[in-house]
């Protein structure tokens, strides 16, 4: 069962900053979130940035190609590689999406949206738990966006992902960036699917930014994390108090120093509003 | 609809090389079920389903397009923009990702090259793609430390010929079809004016040193004793495979190549009889 574990407050590591970190080191943030797979291969100049971090701070690992909804399992060899990254890495949790993102052993490298079924949630039990039991921990699930949803979807959102967490004994890994372009794009409420998902699941928050490509919001990951985002985050820590977040700032990311500061508006809006544990 | 089915449907719009709205009634013939997409797909309008989904169309494509390019900068600059989103849209078709780490997209091209029409406006395309790549594989694969030659200075002569090296990980040996090196130095560069690739069967050595990938020509002896090398045999053997290069100047020449890969820092380690 999963428990969150307090942090604080962190960022991605990217490769636009690791010259910063080699050169000066870490300063400013409370943890780094890696992409997993971009720490397969073992050696160079990525894995002498990420030794770097990880003797400062801590570190968790975040997946982008588990595919835990994919219909066949996740591959052994994806699991064997994830498994020697956790040894390595030493992470405090490991995250994945709540996505499918192939068929028959070929792979889009996206995040493809299920259609919310009682179907689909017991495919997607079967494939954590099957994932938690080979890497021995619990794991966190996070929302993505979306731009299609299914005629043969029969609850919404909010309550697939909670059921998934529930059933499967792992953690949500709230993306409230993903909930308000999902929101937008279907014409739900963001509000009625974040007072939906029980602080107790929660073991940590993403932050970014989107594009307003007319008729859909798109979740580009480019720019400061905008007002919308930051009204649902405020709204979120004063209700369930303080949880890790990262900002994520994949295009044109700025200076390391420009991003660290978006996380320290995330630190002050907690500091303002989460209630006393 | 089943997941699966649902899952089948949805993966073969979006990895169609064309827009949804040209394979959706391609798919149709085989799969009537499919179309219309408001029968599966929640949307206000049949073009708004169309638009939804090619929003996944493009993702797939623009974002594997995207690694490509990373992996093979000199060979963008060299047939252009155009020639190269052609090339993957064909690449895609015929190797898409078969696994779930993206680094490995790209492992294919130089292959697909060798037989791709566009080899024939660019001849040298496919050699340039595999120099790139092995400079790619050199890039993050396992450290190493770095054998000096202080740890010769104990050896008897009897112990250089039972010694063992091991060579650094990144080592990469190539055998190409054309002399790119000058070329691929130029499109490094950004130089407007790229020097000819002759049609020149040539040696190449890649590897990295700290966080930097090398590479440089070699003669097919150096290459023969870098592989004999890599192959794990005693120093006594590597000048076997030298002798058919080299005759009686092997000694000098073994120890001369030695000297350099120590240099280059090429030896991970030297494995000294006890």
């Amino acid at each position: 069962m999963w428990q969150r574990t307090d942090l604080g407050h962190g960022i991605g590591l990217r490769l636009a900053h690791f010259e910063h970190i080699l050169q000066q080191g870490v300063s400013g943030v409370d943890w780094f979130e890696i992409i997993s797979e971009n720490f397969f291969e073992p050696g160079g100049r990525p894995w002498a940035v990420l030794d770097r971090v990880r003797a400062a701070v801590p570190v968790v690992m975040h997946g982008v190609s588990m595919g835990i909804g994919s219909p066949e399992p996740v591959p052994d060899a994806y699991l064997d590689s994830l498994v020697g990254l956790i040894g390595r890495v030493e992470p405090a949790w490991v995250s994945d999406h709540l996505c499918w993102g192939g068929v028959g052993g070929r792979y889009s490298h996206d995040l493809l949206p299920l259609p919310h079924t009682k179907e689909a949630v017991d495919h997607v039990v079967r494939q954590i738990d099957r994932v938690q039991e080979r890497i021995g921990r619990a794991i966190l699930i996070e929302n993505v966006s979306s731009y299609v949803s299914f005629a043969d979807s029969e609850m919404p959102e909010w309550e697939f992902l909670v059921d998934i967490a529930r059933r499967a004994g792992c953690g949500v890994l709230l993306d409230v960036n993903n909930i308000h372009v999902s929101a937008r794009n279907h014409g739900f409420s963001a509000e009625q699917y974040l007072d939906a998902i029980p602080a107790d699941c929660i073991g940590q928050v993403h932050l970014a930014g989107h594009t307003d490509r007319g008729s859909y919001l798109f979740d580009s990951h480019l720019g400061p994390v905008p007002d919308s985002v930051w009204s649902l985050y405020a709204r979120l820590v004063a209700r369930v108090g303080r949880v890790p977040s990262l900002v994520e700032w994949d295009e044109a990311t700025p200076d390391y120093e420009v991003v660290v500061a978006e996380s320290h508006k995330a630190a002050a809006l907690e500091r303002d509003l989460a209630p006393a544990a | 609809m089943k997941l699966a089915e649902l899952q089948e449907r949805f993966w073969r719009l979006i990895t169609a090389p064309e827009p949804v709205s040209t394979a959706l009634p391609e798919l149709a013939a085989s799969d009537p079920g499919v179309a219309p997409l408001r029968r599966w797909i929640d949307a206000d309008s049949e073009a708004s389903a169309v638009v939804r989904l090619d929003v996944y169309a493009g993702m797939y494509f623009f974002r594997l397009l995207d690694v490509l390019r990373e992996d093979y900068p000199g060979l963008v600059k060299l047939v252009g923009d155009d020639a190269f989103h052609n090339l993957v849209v064909d690449y895609l078709l015929a190797h898409p990702s078969d696994n779930p780490s993206l680094r490995w997209l790209g492992r294919h091209l130089p292959g697909h090259l060798d037989d791709h029409p566009l080899r024939g406006r660019f001849p040298a395309a496919a050699a340039l793609a595999r120099l790139e790549w092995m400079r790619g594989e050199a890039f993050d694969v396992e450290d190493a430390p770095v054998a000096t030659a202080a740890e010769l200075a104990v050896a008897t002569p009897s112990a250089w010929s039972a010694m063992r090296l091991r060579m650094h990980p990144s080592l990469r040996l190539l055998d190409l079809d054309h002399n790119v090196l000058p070329l691929w130095l130029a499109l490094e560069r950004g130089a407007e004016a790229l020097p000819e690739a002759p049609a020149q069967g040539i040696h190449a050595v890649v590897w990295r040193r700290g966080f930097r990938v090398y590479h440089r020509s070699a003669t097919r002896a150096e290459i023969d004793c870098l592989r004999a090398a890599a192959g794990g045999v005693t120093f006594a053997a590597l000048c076997e495979t030298l002798w058919a290069h080299a005759g009686d100047d092997t000694p000098a020449r073994a120890v001369g190549y030695l000297r350099t890969w120590l240099e280059q820092e090429i030896v991970a380690s030297i494995a000294l009889p006890p």
